[in-house]
């Protein structure tokens, strides 16, 4: 069942942010809500959620969009099991934390795609992309990051405690 | 462990589909096949949904006594609106008819239905595929008007990877691609790529060539991916360094590649 719903998210933000969203960019930016989705996982469910997520959200964009498989979902995975790590290390109802959280995601997403991009032959000047795609990313994604970071929480609270087996 | 064989998986993935494939896989055409036609619904009603956002921004800052003035204002904003798309729509629909009417190229028309989220390119998914008559490398165009009466082909990209009925397609002011041009005025050629920003620039082949600002573009077909004569754009700007031995120069493309909705996908010749 929670598969299910896991499943349902993937698609549903996959069809979301290639279309809908698509229309409301800013210079041609759009905010990266796949990201803010998997982070809000791994912190809230930890490294294994994290890392599926990862996977098959990544894996869902490469196969649509991109020649070359397999560059997202490998970005992607190491970022759900990474952040997925500190599970129960953070105090999770802070909102700085998940605005630092996506932050560092963003911009460790560009620089391990910008590396790829490099070895896989494509040459794109740095500071352009940096001045770009990460500082209009970033702004947009830590202003998302909290809602949906909260309704991610809302959803998917499990009770900590429970005696009813 | 498990990490760890995630990740060499991944990389044998990537190394695997690096060099370009002639076919897709099966896997691939099924998801495709499952998610370009929700794709499709959602583009348009995102379309619907920023076109009332719009016209609601028209109407703000309503007050109470002038508000039957404000409305009546709104309303007929909305019906300039109107008018003003039809009329556009009109040029548009015109260069599409004239297009049709004079091409020496059969086409396939096609809609957007999806665009790379990203950031980095600028691919789309377009809804027309194998079944179709679409293969790798043809050309997306759209009609484009140069002079007066004179409406030609405007390249905005080529079909990467084909599906049954949906294709990937790379468009020319994305990072990963490269053109060869020529001028028509002087018959001089050279080689444009695009950029992260959505700027095309490049460089002649000879470094006397002469040129000047609005020169008009065509392909060249050399090397042998893009046909020849395809409109490209105007020359923006052209740098003389005397020091450097290439030519740069900026393009202006004839196309607003944020606005690009229905195109034309070139199968074959007349």
């Amino acid at each position: 069942m929670r598969l299910l719903y896991l499943l349902l998210i993937i698609i549903l933000n996959f069809i979301l942010q290639t279309t809908v969203f698509q229309s409301f960019s800013i210079d041609n930016v759009v905010p990266n809500t796949t990201i803010i989705i998997i982070i809000a996982f791994a912190l809230l469910k930890g490294k294994k959620v994290g890392s599926f997520l990862g996977i098959c959200m990544g894996l869902l964009q490469d196969i649509i969009f991109s020649e070359v498989i397999g560059v997202n979902a490998l970005i992607y995975f190491f970022i759900g099991y990474l952040i997925g790590l500190v599970d129960n290390k953070v105090f999770k109802d802070n909102s700085w934390i998940v605005v630092f959280f996506i932050a560092v995601a963003t911009i460790f997403y560009h620089f391990l795609f910008y590396m790829f991009m490099y070895f896989l032959g494509l040459e794109i000047s740095f500071i352009n992309m940096f001045k770009k795609v990460i500082a209009f990313e970033l702004i947009y994604n830590i202003i998302l990051s909290v809602p949906i970071y909260k309704g991610v929480n809302k959803l998917f609270k499990s009770p900590k405690l429970s005696f009813r087996g | 462990m498990i990490v760890a064989g995630v990740t060499i998986i991944l990389i044998i993935v990537i190394g695997l589909t690096a060099n370009g494939r002639n076919k897709i896989t099966a896997v691939e055409n099924v998801i495709g096949k499952i998610i370009t036609p929700i794709q499709k619904f959602f583009y348009n009603a995102g379309e619907v949904v920023v076109g009332t956002f719009k016209s609601v921004e028209d109407i703000g800052n309503l007050e109470e006594e002038n508000k039957r003035l404000e409305e009546e204002n709104a309303r007929l904003i909305e019906m300039n609106r109107q008018y003003e798309d039809i009329i556009m729509r009109e040029d548009f629909l015109k260069n599409e008819a004239d297009l049709i009417k004079n091409t020496k190229y059969t086409f396939v028309a096609s809609q957007i239905i999806g665009k790379d989220s990203d950031n980095w390119f600028d691919r789309v998914i377009i809804d027309k595929g194998a079944k179709d008559g679409i293969k790798k490398d043809d050309a997306v165009v759209q009609a484009v008007e140069i002079d007066e009466d004179i409406v030609i082909e405007g390249i905005i990209g080529r079909v990467v990877e084909v599906g049954d009925d949906w294709s990937k397609v790379i468009s020319i002011i994305d990072g990963g691609s490269r053109l060869s041009f020529k001028v028509i005025r002087t018959q001089d050629g050279g080689i444009i790529r695009g950029s992260l920003e959505g700027e095309i620039s490049g460089y002649f082949f000879d470094s006397e060539a002469d040129v000047v600002n609005g020169d008009k573009l065509l392909t060249s077909g050399l090397g042998g991916v893009f046909i020849e004569g395809l409109y490209i754009g105007t020359i923006e700007n052209v740098e003389k360094k005397a020091d450097e031995l290439i030519r740069r120069v900026k393009i202006k493309p004839a196309i607003d590649f944020n606005n690009v909705y229905k195109v034309y996908i070139i199968t074959g010749i007349k």
